[in-house]
């Protein structure tokens, strides 16, 4: 049944659009990395990048300049739910604002006023980095969250620190060895390839799973002995199994082109596959399951419809690189290299994908149920 | 004109609830308050176009099914009339709804010009018309908005191979270039009703399945 | 298929009892060939001016097919048809794939024809609009907007075959009336049962009040109520209009139509009235009472029709062209069943009888 219902698969439109799509993404947006080696740096430039250090010595002046400029310009930028948002203060607080600048810098309202761009604040001698961060959620706070002075925001969006040659340099002698040069590859191809599949799979999943009712052999197929978590069950494992052809076929693409970049090195590729699996596979399981349980439920297009706003949510909030949480359907990692900031959110990163996997155990559970009850006679509602 | 009522009370709300789902988000997701030149233009194209798509792909829809298509297909008024006058109230709401975010960035202070109207509208009626082609043709409106969608995927990466049809020109600042879209979007319409007619009257592949053989 | 009282079939042909089976030459029996009407062109032109007059005004209530072909593709669908449809039941027999609802389509004006000539009452069939204010169809599988009531779905329908408001609202209630639909009128489509939705489908193709009214298999997965039901309509239908009945049910042509033809592959196999193919097939049906190896033996050389067992003996219903070797062997009358296998047998096709038992 596995074998024919894959076979299914292949006879339809939809499926190799999927494949199409997906082999163009990943030629249009990850082959290009794959045409030259990562370039070891050179001594004697000028910037080598930044790094996020949390350091109150770069973190304080940094975000108190930043606020005082946006108290001045009269809006302040924030990104509630992720999003980007211009956020204008009443008088009120516009009030309390000044006040938390006034001790901040240490300085009155009428002297900050007078603050030109060029102008950088110096703070006063007994601010601690304590009060200092309590005065910056007060901040977040009238500005309604979300702001670059949340605790979530502050040490990345102000404790960034120029890169010395020694630090790229030792950046890249980690990554560029045979055992990390996998990994680091497959941090990129996953993240193209997640917002991909992010979406992609809703197509095929709603298109096959209103297969029967398109065919009026719904009934056809109710009225068979095999139960309906064998039917669904099998469904699904044949649908998302022929939906990981085109990820196999780039990924071996990549080993090859690799191990053709990099012939002096012996490139351990298990643990990039590993990672590959645990990013993607997720997420393809549960976009599948989710489109055919709401396919199922209610409508093909329903399942379109919801899974399109959420996809474009994803990936309009999610940053480009590090800043995983425990709920983003998307995880991006949008460069070689600066694997620390990878590493630093591991524990999230596994939270997530394990989250994602069983959700998508529960959808095609649910599914299992509903298909049931429609076999019984208990028929969902269309449109 | 009772064609038009009919269809408006049993095919137009789900559509355009979910086109004004879609406009809400817009205005959830990015911002709408004081925002000057390029970035106007973000909020009108980025992702408001799949009002667009949600307007326009499913037209086809409710004759989906080739056995209510029959029916319908043999009176006396052409189907394509019915499909004339779907189009019709489709384009208008996506019109008034373009309107409704245009005024509502112009009371929120920001510099709104007649072109993000028009541009707007413009990427919307463009996309969605992608979404009418697909799936008229397909015959399923699944592969419609799947088009939809990859086109505006196609547009992050492929710029500059999509020329004048590129989506989002307002976004990077260029203020010309939308009646491009406008035309391109009448072309598909036009090839869709030709391409439609010619294959049902042939029967094709599917009407040749449908007989049972 | 067939349809009889004991159903048994398989993919065998049939074999004449003496002799091995004569494949008849592929080709209509003359005598058949006009007997629903002058319908070729050439004849048409070869009476006098005062005898083409009335000639055309006879078209004017038929239906007529010149040389249609019909391709899918390679495929062939529809070969050559040539056919006269008069006022009253017409009755459209074959297989299943025979080109039925492909013929049915490109009549109701769905589907187009590659070659050949077809005029609906006087009216080509390339006007289309003309054409579809003419017919009335009910396909194969009637589906409307689930959404939609009885009701609405009957008006907007009315709307689509441009019949004005006045006269829609009083013919809605006429047919609703007729079709014991009246209590349903609020119900939205997708509550119906099978039976409802196929009265609905008669009475949306009846609305504009049709010359001629086309439906393509009505009876499949009906109750043998609804099904009696539904071809005493078609009957009441057809008394002044032109009903087209396309099917593989032999007992519903036999039960409803006068004249028939048998399509066969896309071609017209046989023409006439439903008096002359029983009379084809008088004195070829036969019925023995047999067990073991009579029976299998029956079952390889004839072509069965039916069995019934009863106790230790079956009876068995076959075809023979001469007195069967069969002990014990009688003729029977023949019906619709018997004959229609005789005439697909009789033009060479192969025919799919009950030679084996497959319970």
């Amino acid at each position: 049944m596995f074998i024919k219902e894959c076979k299914k698969n292949f006879h339809s439109i939809i499926f190799w659009v999927f494949v199409t799509v997906m082999l163009l993404g990943f030629r249009t947006q990850f082959v290009p990395e794959l045409s030259q080696r990562m370039a070891e740096p050179v001594p004697g430039l000028e910037s080598y990048g930044t790094m996020v250090v949390e350091s109150p010595e770069i973190i304080m002046p940094a975000a108190v300049q930043n606020l005082v400029g946006e108290y001045l310009q009269g809006y302040y930028a924030a990104w509630p739910m992720s999003f980007y948002k211009k956020v204008y203060l009443k008088e009120a607080e516009r009030l309390e604002m000044a006040a938390v600048i006034e001790e901040l810098t240490g300085l009155t309202g009428e002297e900050f006023h007078s603050f030109t761009e060029d102008e950088s604040c110096i703070l006063p001698p007994g601010l601690s980095y304590e009060r200092f961060r309590e005065l910056m959620q007060e901040a977040d706070r009238l500005i309604g969250g979300g702001s670059s002075y949340s605790d979530r925001n502050l040490i990345s969006q102000f404790g960034q620190a120029p890169k010395r040659y020694e630090d790229a340099l030792t950046e890249y002698r980690e990554n560029v060895t045979g055992a990390a040069l996998g990994e680091v590859y497959a941090r990129l191809y996953c993240d193209y390839m997640g917002i991909f599949l992010a979406i992609m799979p809703v197509f095929a999943a709603a298109a096959f799973g209103d297969l029967d009712r398109r065919a009026k052999a719904e009934a056809l197929i109710y009225g068979r002995k095999a139960s309906s978590a064998k039917i669904a069950g099998i469904r699904y494992a044949a649908l998302t199994g022929c939906l990981l052809l085109p990820l196999v076929v780039s990924f071996v693409y990549t080993v090859v082109r690799l191990n053709g970049l990099y012939p002096e090195m012996n490139i351990v590729w298990g643990k990039a596959v590993l990672l590959t699996v645990v990013w993607l596979l997720p997420e393809l399981l549960f976009v599948t399951s989710f489109a055919m349980l709401l396919t199922e439920l209610v409508s093909p297009l329903l399942a379109v419809f919801v899974q399109g706003i959420w996809w474009f949510w994803a990936v309009q909030s999610t940053e480009l690189s590090g800043g995983i949480t425990k709920w983003t359907l998307l995880i991006r990692h949008n460069e070689l290299g600066n694997s620390s900031v990878f590493r630093s959110g591991q524990g999230v990163f596994v939270w997530n994908r394990t989250c994602y996997f069983i959700l998508a155990a529960v959808c095609i559970a649910v599914e299992i149920m509903v298909y049931e009850k429609k076999r019984r006679g208990y028929g969902g509602w269309r449109f | 004109m009772e064609i038009l009522k009919i269809n408006l009370r049993h095919f137009f709300w789900l559509p355009f609830g979910s086109a004004c789902g879609i406009l809400f988000v817009t205005l959830f997701i990015f911002p709408v308050s004081a925002l000057k030149g390029a970035e106007v233009g973000k909020t009108f194209e980025m992702f408001f176009p799949f009002v667009g798509a949600a307007m326009l792909t499913p037209v086809f829809l409710p004759e989906q099914d080739d056995s209510i298509r029959d029916v319908i297909a043999s009176k006396k008024k052409s189907c394509s009339v019915v499909y004339a006058v779907r189009l019709l109230y489709s384009v208008c709401a996506l019109a008034a709804l373009t309107l409704l975010l245009t005024a509502i960035l112009y009371l929120n202070e920001c510099e709104v010009h007649w072109f993000h109207l028009y541009g707007g509208f413009a990427s919307a009626f463009f996309l969605g018309s992608i979404g009418f082609t697909v799936s008229g043709i397909g015959g399923n409106a699944v592969m419609g908005y799947m088009a939809d969608v990859v086109y505006y995927l196609a547009c992050y990466g492929m710029k500059k191979q999509l020329g004048v049809f590129w989506l989002f020109r307002m976004s990077a600042g260029i203020k010309t270039g939308k009646t491009w879209l406008i035309a391109g979007a009448f072309l598909l319409i036009g090839l869709t009703f030709g391409m439609r007619n010619l294959r049902f009257r042939s029967g094709g592949r599917r009407g040749y399945e449908k007989t049972g053989r | 298929m067939v349809h009889g009282n004991m159903r048994h079939f398989c993919n065998r042909k049939f074999r004449h009892s003496v002799e091995e089976p004569k494949v008849l030459p592929n080709i209509m029996p003359k005598a058949f060939c006009y007997v629903i009407g002058n319908y070729s062109g050439t004849q048409a032109s070869a009476v006098p001016e005062t005898e083409g007059t009335k000639l055309e005004e006879r078209n004017r209530d038929r239906i007529i097919l010149e040389h249609v072909n019909k391709f899918y593709g390679k495929k062939q669908a529809l070969k050559d048809v040539n056919l006269t449809i008069d006022q009253g039941m017409f009755g459209l027999l074959g297989r299943n794939g025979a080109g039925k609802t492909t013929l049915m389509k490109i009549l109701a004006a769905l589907h187009g024809k590659q070659s050949g000539k077809i005029t609906v009452c006087g009216v080509p069939i390339e006007a289309a609009g003309e054409i579809r204010g003419l017919i009335g169809y009910l396909p194969q599988d009637f589906s409307m907007y689930p959404s939609m009531s009885v009701q609405e779905a009957l008006d907007y329908l009315g709307v689509l075959s441009e019949v004005p408001k006045k006269e829609r609202r009083e013919r809605m209630d006429m047919l609703l009336q007729k079709m014991h639909l009246s209590e349903e009128r609020n119900k939205k489509i997708r509550s119906l049962s099978g039976g409802m939705k196929r009265r609905l489908g008669i009475a949306q193709a009846l609305l504009h009040d049709p010359r001629v009214l086309i439906v393509d298999e009505p009876t499949a997965g009906l109750d043998p109520e609804e099904r009696i039901r539904f071809r005493n309509l078609l009957c009441e239908t057809a008394q002044d209009r032109i009903v087209i009945l396309s099917t593989h049910i032999v007992g519903d042509i036999e039960a409803a139509c006068e004249n028939l033809a048998i399509l066969n592959e896309g071609e017209i196999l046989w023409k006439g009235t439903l008096l002359q193919i029983l009379k084809e097939a008088e004195g070829k049906v036969w019925q023995a009472e047999a067990d073991g190896r009579e029976l299998e033996r029956i079952r390889k050389q004839y072509i069965v029709t039916g069995m019934l067992k009863q106790g230790m003996h079956t009876h068995v219903r076959f075809l023979s062209e001469t007195v069967p070797e069969a002990p014990g062997a009688a003729a029977l009358e023949a019906n619709c069943e018997d004959a229609y296998l005789y005439c697909l047998y009789r033009n060479g096709c192969e025919v799919m009888g009950g030679g084996e038992v497959c319970l």
